[in-house]
């Protein structure tokens, strides 16, 4: 074979080499095209047409994915510019907002996408729940996922220190006083995020880097092995009674589901960007609290419950919460009505899920919106007393 | 699915192109065209057309060291030293005298004016959004800055006419039987000593003119004073920052401070355009637009008055004003409120008359 040979068929020889598929046709080619290549063998390389319709997963897992790669994407150009000290943290925002290139749309994108992963993880956490999706063989994944969902909390939680203002300042000042309040080891948590007793220049590093580094790369560890299970615990699950025969190939048709997926969110999130500024306050001043001072939304729940009893808010029913959550796979394993959006057979267990569900959303909302200074409720007609 | 993944596409290049193309043209480029374009004219010799020719449009910052601070005002007004320029509207118009001891390139303006130095579109960078903490000082106001730097009562009464006034009505009104500030006074009301720091120069107008509007429930008595005293004792209060200034501001009277600024040399300053005069008539400069529901909260209204839900609640909501009231009872009003209810308690905001025809057809359309 000469030269000229190889230079024609140069895209052919390359595209063999990396999908690795060339020994393979039909069916089988479009298998082993999933299950050689590495971005794509995490996928399984059949799947059942019953869990590719949008109503049973409503694509939530896969809008997790695609909000944590816009996430690091958007997060690595903010890198380029912001310093991480508290003198330059604040003035590099209002660079990035004022003068860089697209950089209001890049810190909005990136600020809007994490407050949405946050709300698409629960809701995806809710789905698996009412799906009875945790349930032998999948008890473990639903662990998994429950690291997951404490990882995107921490990752949204470090990324909100980091602008320097005076939301920021005070929310992780909140924040952090919530987490004092566990027995025994709350003061050393606190202390150990903190890095002192108060929100430091020490604090400001401590988010960083367990912002840029740690917690992504762990994000992105247990993601890789949450893929990985669904697809060694048989694809997602669904009723018993379906037979396996009908799956269809991963390889074309969920990659443009998936891909479908990204475009809808982009074309959604960067009209939103552009038009909805994310939020900067004046810059960070420990003299002057403001009254009301809010953790931020996704812990303003226990805020609320905090502000009812320290103890039974603010340890006992998070801790409670939690437990639960680890333990409800191993408990509830009842097979039946595995794979069904309120299944009549699990009556118990969905009406439990869907009142501590709603409890937790009425008091993130009493705690956010209807909470004026020195916490007393406002109706959102009245309007808070005294200049704003 | 192919047929949609294709359309998906074709959106989201489409919608990345329509954010590049909206980012193109900012407001800034536009003054410094006009600027460039009208000063080449007004040039009084070829050297200097030839140099505003090679001046390129591009931001512009003043980087303040000893403060910390990066200014980007002249962005905008790039003539506060070109004197060919002194009848000129704004943003483009001769700054006051006051510039020559105090010359831009090292002062830069947010040390007096307050406002968002590192910002470069007009509402942002005069801090007149919702929300702003440093909303940027105009006219009289001003004065409330000079004390940061020189020593208490130094300066000529003339340069600080408002504080002067301001705190001979404090003194008759007998503010301290409530308030303290530096120690002095009763502790009926809130400690005033660093009430500068904490609220600007709208939010005090509107306190002092009527107290339970901006606190309901506040004892502190209406006082029956005219616009221009609350303007006075306002500014006064501005200049009340207390010992420990906003951790991450300058600190202002730190020794530190004083060295680097009485540091600087301000002679190497002659401007190449001293000692120019001014000729002739300036080509009306027609760019920019006011926009009335813009104008509205940046120039205060909102303070005051309250549109639906946002707002302040010292004067009348506004929110169907359009119902109410005719146009040209509406120009008239804004342009004099007392001549046309000489005791109302509106104040006089000295719009101009542009000011005025897009805030008129702003309020027309609240109905
Ligand atoms: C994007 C351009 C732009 C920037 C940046 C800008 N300004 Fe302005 N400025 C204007 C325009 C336009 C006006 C006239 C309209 C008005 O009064 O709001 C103006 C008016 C003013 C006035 C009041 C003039 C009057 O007659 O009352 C002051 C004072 C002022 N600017 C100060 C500043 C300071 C201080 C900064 C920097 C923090 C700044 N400006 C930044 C565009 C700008
Ligand atoms: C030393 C304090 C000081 C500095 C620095 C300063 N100004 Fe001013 N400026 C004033 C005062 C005081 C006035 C009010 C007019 C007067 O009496 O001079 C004023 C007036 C103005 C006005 C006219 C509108 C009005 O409110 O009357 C504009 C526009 C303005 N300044 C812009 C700027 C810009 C832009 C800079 C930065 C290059 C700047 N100023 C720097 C003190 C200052
Ligand atoms: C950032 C600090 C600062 C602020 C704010 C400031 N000044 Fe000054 N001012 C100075 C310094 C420094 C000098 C000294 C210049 C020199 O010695 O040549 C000066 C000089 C002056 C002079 C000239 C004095 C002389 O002997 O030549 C006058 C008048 C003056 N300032 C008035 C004002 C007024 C009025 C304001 C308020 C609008 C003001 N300054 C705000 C720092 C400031
Ligand atoms: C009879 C007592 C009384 C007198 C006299 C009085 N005040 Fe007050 N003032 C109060 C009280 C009480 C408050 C707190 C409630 C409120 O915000 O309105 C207050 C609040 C204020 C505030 C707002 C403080 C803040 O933190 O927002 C300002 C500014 C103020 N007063 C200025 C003045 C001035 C200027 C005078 C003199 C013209 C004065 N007051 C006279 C009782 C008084
Ligand atoms: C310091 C407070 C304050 C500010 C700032 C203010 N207003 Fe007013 N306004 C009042 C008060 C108080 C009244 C009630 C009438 C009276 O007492 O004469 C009023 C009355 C009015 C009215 C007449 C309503 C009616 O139908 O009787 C209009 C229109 C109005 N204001 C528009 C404006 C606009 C536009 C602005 C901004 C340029 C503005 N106001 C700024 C306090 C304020
Ligand atoms: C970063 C966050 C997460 C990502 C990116 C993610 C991604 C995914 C994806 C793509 C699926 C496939 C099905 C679907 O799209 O719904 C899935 C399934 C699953 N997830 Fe997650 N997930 C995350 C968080 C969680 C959380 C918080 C939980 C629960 C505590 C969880 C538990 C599960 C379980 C048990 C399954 C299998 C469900 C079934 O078989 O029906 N995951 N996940």
């Amino acid at each position: 074979m000469g030269l000229r040979e190889n230079l024609a068929q140069l895209p052919r020889h390359f595209a063999d080499s990396f999908f690795r598929s060339a020994a393979f046709t039909g069916a089988r080619r479009q298998a082993a095209l999933v299950a050689n290549t590495w971005f794509l063998h995490i996928h399984p390389a059949r799947m059942h047409p019953y869990s590719l319709r949008v109503t049973f997963t409503f694509g939530l897992g896969v809008f997790a994915f695609w909000l944590f790669v816009i996430l690091s994407a958007t997060g690595i150009l903010l890198m380029f510019y912001y310093i991480p000290t508290t003198d330059a943290a604040y003035a590099t925002m209002q660079d990035l907002i004022f003068v860089v290139p697209f950089g209001r749309l890049i810190r909005n994108a990136h600020r809007w996408t994490a407050e949405g992963m946050v709300v698409v993880v629960a809701l995806h956490l809710a789905r698996v729940f009412f799906t009875g999706g945790y349930k032998p063989p999948r008890e473990f994944n639903w662990l998994v996922g429950v690291g997951l969902l404490l990882l995107t909390l921490a990752l949204s939680f470090t990324g909100y220190l980091l602008p320097w203002d005076q939301l920021a300042y005070w929310a992780i000042t909140v924040g952090t006083s919530i987490a004092a309040y566990f027995p025994l080891f709350g003061d050393l948590l606190r202390a150990l995020l903190l890095g002192g007793e108060t929100v430091t220049e020490q604090t400001l590093i401590r988010f960083y880097v367990l912002h840029v580094v740690l917690l992504p790369f762990l994000l992105a560890l247990l993601i890789g092995y949450h893929f990985w299970r669904i697809r060694k615990d048989g694809g997602l699950a669904r009723p018993r009674a379906l037979p396996t025969t009908e799956n269809v190939l991963s390889y074309p048709r969920v990659l443009q589901i998936e891909l479908a997926i990204l475009l809808a969110l982009l074309i959604v999130f960067l009209p939103l960007a552009y038009r909805f500024d994310a939020p900067l306050g004046a810059p960070a001043d420990a003299t002057h609290p403001p009254n009301p001072a809010k953790a931020p939304w996704y812990f303003v729940g226990v805020q609320e419950l905090v502000s009812y009893s320290a103890v039974w808010g603010g340890v006992v029913a998070p801790v409670l919460l939690f437990i639960a959550l680890l333990f409800l796979p191993y408990l509830d394993r009842d097979p039946r009505g595995v794979g069904a959006w309120f299944a009549p057979e699990r009556k118990g267990m969905v009406a439990a899920g869907s009142v501590i569900l709603l409890a937790l959303v009425a008091v993130t909302i009493i705690g956010a919106l209807l909470r004026g200074p020195n916490w007393a409720f406002y109706w959102p007609w009245e309007g808070w007393p005294g200049p704003k | 699915m192919k047929l949609a993944l294709t359309i998906l596409s074709i959106a989201l290049v489409a919608v990345l192109l329509a954010i590049a193309w909206s980012e193109e043209n900012p407001e800034w480029a536009n003054y410094q065209r006009v600027y460039f374009d009208l000063a080449q004219r007004r040039a009084q010799s070829s050297t200097q057309a030839d140099w505003y020719r090679t001046q390129r449009v591009e931001i512009r910052q003043i980087s303040v060291a000893p403060l910390k601070r990066v200014d980007r005002c002249t962005t905008c007004h790039l003539a506060v030293a070109d004197p060919n320029f002194a009848d000129a509207p704004e943003p483009l118009r001769l700054h006051s005298a006051l510039l020559q001891s105090h010359p831009p390139e090292r002062f830069g303006c947010t040390v007096c004016h307050r406002g968002e130095g590192r910002a470069v579109t007009t509402l942002t960078a005069h801090g007149e959004v919702p929300g702003s903490s440093v909303r940027m000082l105009r006219g009289e106001y001003v004065q409330a800055a000079c004390y940061l730097c020189h020593a208490e009562k130094t300066l000529p009464p003339a340069a600080t006419s408002e504080i002067v006034a301001g705190e001979i009505a404090i003194n008759q009104l007998r503010c301290l039987r409530c308030h303290q500030i530096d120690g002095m006074g009763e502790s009926e009301g809130p400690d005033l000593s660093a009430i500068g720091s904490r609220r600007d120069a709208l939010e005090l107008d509107a306190h002092l003119l009527n107290p339970p509007a901006m606190n309901s429930g506040s004892t502190m008595p209406i006082f029956p004073i005219t616009r221009a005293q609350a303007q006075a004792i306002t500014v006064y209060l501005l200049t009340q920052q207390g010992d420990a200034p906003p951790a991450n501001d300058v600190r202002y009277r730190s020794a530190n401070f004083r060295f680097s600024i009485f540091d600087f040399r301000l002679s190497d300053r002659k401007s190449k355009f001293e000692n120019r005069k001014s000729d002739g008539v300036l080509a009306p400069i027609v760019f920019f637009r006011y926009d009335g529901q813009q104008l509205f909260w940046a120039a205060g209204c909102g303070v005051c008055h309250r549109i639906g839900n946002e707002g302040g609640a010292v004067g009348p909501a506004l929110t169907r004003i359009g119902r109410v009231r005719e146009r040209d009872w509406l120009r008239r009003y804004l342009s004099d409120p007392s001549a046309v209810r000489p005791d109302g308690r509106m104040p006089q905001l000295y719009l101009n008359d542009r000011e005025i025809d897009a805030l008129v057809e702003f309020l027309l359309t609240l109905r």
